[in-house]
Parts: C-alpha cells; structure tokens; sequence
C-alpha cells in the first residue's frame, strides 16, 4: 500500500510539472498548432513511465557510489523515456537542435523539481517526527522517575 | 499510584502483578521499562565478558555475520543474532531500523531527511544511523504517527 501511495505521489508530482513544462512548449514551438485529445493520453502515458522507472529506483536500498550511480541512471532513464517516446508521439523533430535542447532542459527542469518537492516531503515528515520524539523521550524520562 | 510489595513464600516465582482499569501508555512505558531492566545482555570485549544494560546501549549492529552493541563510546560483541535481538526487546524503546540496525529510540537525538526516502538518526553521542525506506513505517508507528 505504501509503495502504490509512494508511487501515486511521484505519478502526481511528475504529471503536475510535465503539464506545466508542456504547455510552455507548445506556446513556444507549436503556437499555432490544434491539438487532440491524444496529446492528454500520451501526457499520461510518458508520466507513468517516469513515474514507474523512478519508483523501481526507490526501491533499492543503495548508499555511497551506488546511490549516485543509481541517481544518474534515474536521470538518464528518464531522459530515454521522455526523448524517446517524444519522438515517436511527434513532439519534436530529431534534426531540430531547439527543440531537442528544450526537451531535453524541460527534463532536467521537471527531475529538479520532483527531486525537491521529495525532499521538502522528507524535511516535513522529520520536522513531524523529531516533535513526537521529543515526546516520546519526555514522556520516557517522566514515567522512569514516577 | 499504590505500590505494594510482597515478599513471597519460599520457592515462589518474583511475581510483579499490575492491577489497573487500564493500561495507558504511562504504565506501558513502565512495563517496558521492567522488561528492559531485566534483560541484560551478555557482551564481549576481547576475552572478557560483560553484563550490559539495555538502557546504556545506543544501537546493535550487525557486521560479517557478527553483531556488535555501540554504547556512548564502548563496542562490544554479542553471540545473540539480530532476529534474537529483535524479538527479545519487543516493545521497548528499540526498533528495527535496516536490515543490520537495531537502534534504541531513547538514544536519538534527531531525525534528518536522507535520499531515497530514508532517514538518518543521529544519536546523542554524535554517531550517525542509517533507518532504511522499509523501517521508516516501523519507526512512525514507534512515535504514533
């Protein structure tokens, strides 16, 4: 259950940036186009991949070298998948430099900002955790001496 | 609250009874606090064996197979496995953090953020212990989160 949970806040987090990132694409370098509803679907679809690459990555408990190495093959992952699947939904043409350097930014804008939001989580849930701590050892130290 | 002491007839068991309507968490904390008294554990340093109190013990290790106990600057080695370990301080301040942690909760000072969704536990004696992704739930249980 806290994988899925863990997995929906990453699928979340990741859908909200592309969304964003996406739009100021489109106003960029396809201003004039009309665009389906297929454009959603493949939103989505390269989300959930991101998303599940990502939360596979979580799940190994790695530290040192291993955990940068594990970091760049996240990123690099999620750089395949977004290029690759770009590509094949038309989102940009391979011999456009422009285009391919602005996808290839809006990654790197989404995984920072994913990366953070995770991290403030992480911040919020320690913050949350030392408080009842302090209670927890108080309340220790209060039953020992009565 | 009453205490009352009875001294029991030859060849009887020490017996602590608890008479309450209720056991809050005041007099849980007091349970754990008898059980953990009584459980010593048996140490090692060099050739020299040792009685340690669990209250002095900051976290269990275990390293290659063995299983090391880190008080605020002693280490000593322990025969018990990590599983034992476990078992034997349910429902005290101890908890599992990984796979190889066992650390005691009295004995931290702060939890901070770690990458991958762990957290690190930074004890009082300034030591640092990794809590893995899989125990964080455990350890937010242990505080009633």
């Amino acid at each position: 259950m806290k994988k899925l949970r863990d997995m929906l806040f990453i699928f979340v987090c990741v859908t909200t940036c592309v969304l964003f990132v996406t739009a100021l694409y489109i106003t960029v370098f396809w201003p004039h186009a009309t665009l389906g509803v297929e454009i959603l679907w493949q939103i989505l679809f390269v989300s959930f991949l991101c998303s599940a690459v990502n939360a596979f990555f979580l799940e190994w408990e790695v530290s040192g070298t291993l955990l940068v190495v594990f970091y760049v093959l996240r990123y690099v992952m999620t750089n395949g998948i977004v290029l690759g699947c770009g590509f094949w939904f038309e989102w940009f043409y391979a011999d456009n430099l422009p285009m391919v350097l602005a996808m290839v930014l809006s990654i790197a804008v989404v995984f920072v900002i994913v990366s953070v939001i995770a991290w403030k989580r992480g911040k919020q849930q320690a913050a949350l955790m030392n408080e009842r701590l302090a209670v927890y050892q108080r309340e220790g130290q209060e039953s020992a001496y009565k | 609250m009453k205490i009352t002491i009875i001294e029991p007839k030859d060849g009887d068991e020490d017996e602590i009874i608890i008479r309450c309507r209720q056991l809050d968490k005041r007099l849980l904390k007091l349970i754990y606090a008898i059980k953990a008294g009584e459980n010593k554990i048996t140490a090692l340093q060099g050739s020299n064996y040792f009685q340690v109190e669990p209250e002095e013990i900051y976290y269990f290790e275990a390293v290659d197979n063995r299983v090391f106990l880190y008080l605020e600057k002693e280490v000593y080695e322990t025969k018990r496995r990590l599983y034992e370990l476990e078992e034997f301080f349910q429902d005290t301040d101890f908890f599992r953090a990984s796979k190889s942690c066992i650390v005691n909760l009295a004995k931290v000072k702060s939890l901070s953020p770690a990458f991958n969704g762990r957290f690190e536990a930074l004890m009082k004696n300034g030591e640092r212990v990794m809590i893995s992704r899989q125990y964080v739930p455990v350890l937010k249980e242990k505080l009633g989160l």
